[in-house]
């Protein structure tokens, strides 16, 4: 019973840090940098190189401002390392992933593998439970590497890619601020 | 209340009565899965009203099993719980009690 206690804490404690992520911040502000991107290499103005990044540093204080006092703040303690199996998993998963493309990817499969591998590999990223942070801190870099890599990426799916990031965001924080009202001040009663 | 020792009815009465609360008992798995947690998370987490939330917090720190505490969170005042190794340990030995006792009805 105490390892059921151990789980359902466990299960808790992913169930809430998705939660605080689920506010649609994050989507937003990675959808713009990575529009950002796009119209860089669209227009190579260095403006937006650094315009892509920069708002990022918005998420903090919005999160003060905005996430906190409805959601409510509490402090998760370290949680466990990823287990082996899944590491080595991830990694047969990226060396298949890697052989399929330059297999295939010469017979016309590489825009359905790439999308295909890199569908995959969110769905179980966000299946195993990982939050929003390691997913997107995962999914960007593949992102970029593997389509600029193989040319397969144009300035305008770039920033496609990024808009549907934005307009995910936007109905995200939009379905956040409607489920989770201001809070009264402090009334709780307690001393 | 294994095999090796059959149920004893009598062993429901040493359930703890603090935790055995459904709101109270919620309210522990909550801190449990948390370091600190402030009032606002808590009500979401329960799905208490705070009035309830409030009575119930009272009673679980007055049996020593969370502590309550007002700290500045980003600079806002907040009324900040946390469980404390005897509420944990009172969780642990509700479970062990009450756990053997389901399972020798479910059979």
């Amino acid at each position: 019973m105490n390892d059921q206690i151990t789980e359902q804490t466990k299960q808790l404690r992913k169930q809430y840090a998705r939660t605080f992520h689920n506010d649609g911040l994050l989507d937003f502000f990675v959808g713009w940098a990575i529009v950002s991107a796009g119209i860089y290499l669209l227009t190579s103005s260095m403006i937006f190189s650094f315009a892509g990044w920069m708002p990022i540093l918005l998420i903090a204080p919005l999160k003060r401002h905005f996430v906190i006092p409805r959601f409510g703040y509490a402090k998760f303690s370290k949680s466990a390392p990823i287990p082996r199996p899944v590491l080595i998993g991830a990694g047969a998963v990226i060396l298949i992933g890697s052989i399929l493309v330059s297999v295939l990817g010469s017979q016309g499969f590489r825009i359905p593998l790439i999308v295909g591998l890199l569908g995959l590999a969110l769905l179980f990223a966000l299946g195993k439970g990982f939050n929003r942070v390691s997913v997107y801190a995962i999914f960007i870099p593949l992102f970029f590497i593997v389509g600029l890599g193989l040319n397969v990426l144009t300035p305008a799916l770039i920033m496609l890619m990024g808009g549907v990031l934005m307009a995910l965001g936007v109905y995200l924080f939009v379905k956040f601020l409607q489920k989770y009202p201001p809070e009264p001040e402090e009334e709780d009663g307690l001393s | 209340m294994t095999e090796d020792h059959p149920l004893d009815p009598r062993e429901i009465s040493d359930l703890d009565r603090v935790i055995h609360s459904p709101t109270r008992l919620k309210i522990m798995l909550v801190l449990m899965s948390v370091e600190e947690a402030d009032f606002t998370f808590i009500t979401h987490a329960t799905d208490l009203t705070r009035g309830n939330l409030s009575a119930n917090l009272t009673k679980l720190e007055e049996a020593g099993y969370i502590k309550i505490e007002k700290k500045f969170i980003e600079r806002v005042p907040k009324t900040i719980a946390s469980i404390t190794p005897v509420g944990k340990k009172a969780l642990e030995d509700y479970s062990s009690l009450l756990g053997p006792i389901l399972d020798q009805l479910r059979e």
